[in-house]
């Protein structure tokens, strides 16, 4: 399928790459199809990655792997989650975090308290609200690296 | 907006599974207990309001993949 993303031009991609939010992402409930991409051409790992949205090109959003920022990020999913995404057990998700970079890219935030799960089986994702209050949604991402 | 008066210890279900009965209320503040299966979403509605606000901002953040990838390599 073919769409236009805000940062690569028109891309083709397999069907099975989509991504699908149920339930759309908060403050965008009615995108519910997605895809990550990155495009880099680098042979290190980037933990940067883009959400861009396949019905609204001008919708995209910077993920990071947040275990690059904070090793021992680590959090409870309830098995009802794991369910409603259709994944078999919680290692079958892949988890980000949204990056929110306003002026500097050094003052980076990135959102721990609601990460984005995806299964890596269904391709079902959420972003899902963690129950306990120990992480913010605006994390530096420069915590002393 | 539905507006329904509850006395302590009642409760209202919406959606047939979702139970939210008043616990206490005292000094302006309401106690809710929430019985709802476990997928379901429950928020503070300010934490929402935070959650939407913060997508919202990354969706409009002005920035490119070169600049990304040019932080990573330091």
């Amino acid at each position: 399928m073919h769409f236009d993303t805000a940062h690569f031009g028109q891309l083709e991609v397999q069907d099975h790459s989509v991504i699908t939010f149920e339930d759309g992402l908060p403050g965008f409930e009615n995108n519910k199809a997605f895809v990550i991409l990155n495009n880099y051409d680098t042979d290190e790992p980037v933990p940067f990655m883009w959400l861009q949205s396949v019905e609204d090109t001008n919708l995209a959003l910077v993920l990071t792997i947040p275990y690059f920022a904070r090793p021992d990020y680590a959090f409870d999913i309830p098995e009802e989650v794991v369910k409603k995404l259709s994944a078999n057990v919680p290692e079958d998700l892949g988890v980000y975090a949204v990056v929110n970079i306003q002026d500097q890219l050094s003052d980076m935030t990135i959102n721990l308290a609601s990460p984005i799960l995806v299964s890596t089986k269904t391709r079902k994702a959420i972003q899902w609200t963690l129950e306990d209050n120990l992480y913010s949604v605006r994390e530096p991402y420069a915590n002393g690296n | 907006m539905l507006i329904l008066t509850r006395k302590r210890n009642e409760s209202i279900i919406i959606n047939d599974d979702i139970e939210i009965t008043i616990l206490e209320s005292d000094d302006g503040k309401v106690k809710l207990g929430i019985n709802a299966p476990k997928s379901v979403k429950v928020h503070r509605k300010e934490v929402f309001d935070q959650i939407i606000a913060e997508n919202k901002a990354a969706s409009s953040a002005k920035v490119t993949t070169e600049a990304l990838k040019a932080l990573i390599k330091k």
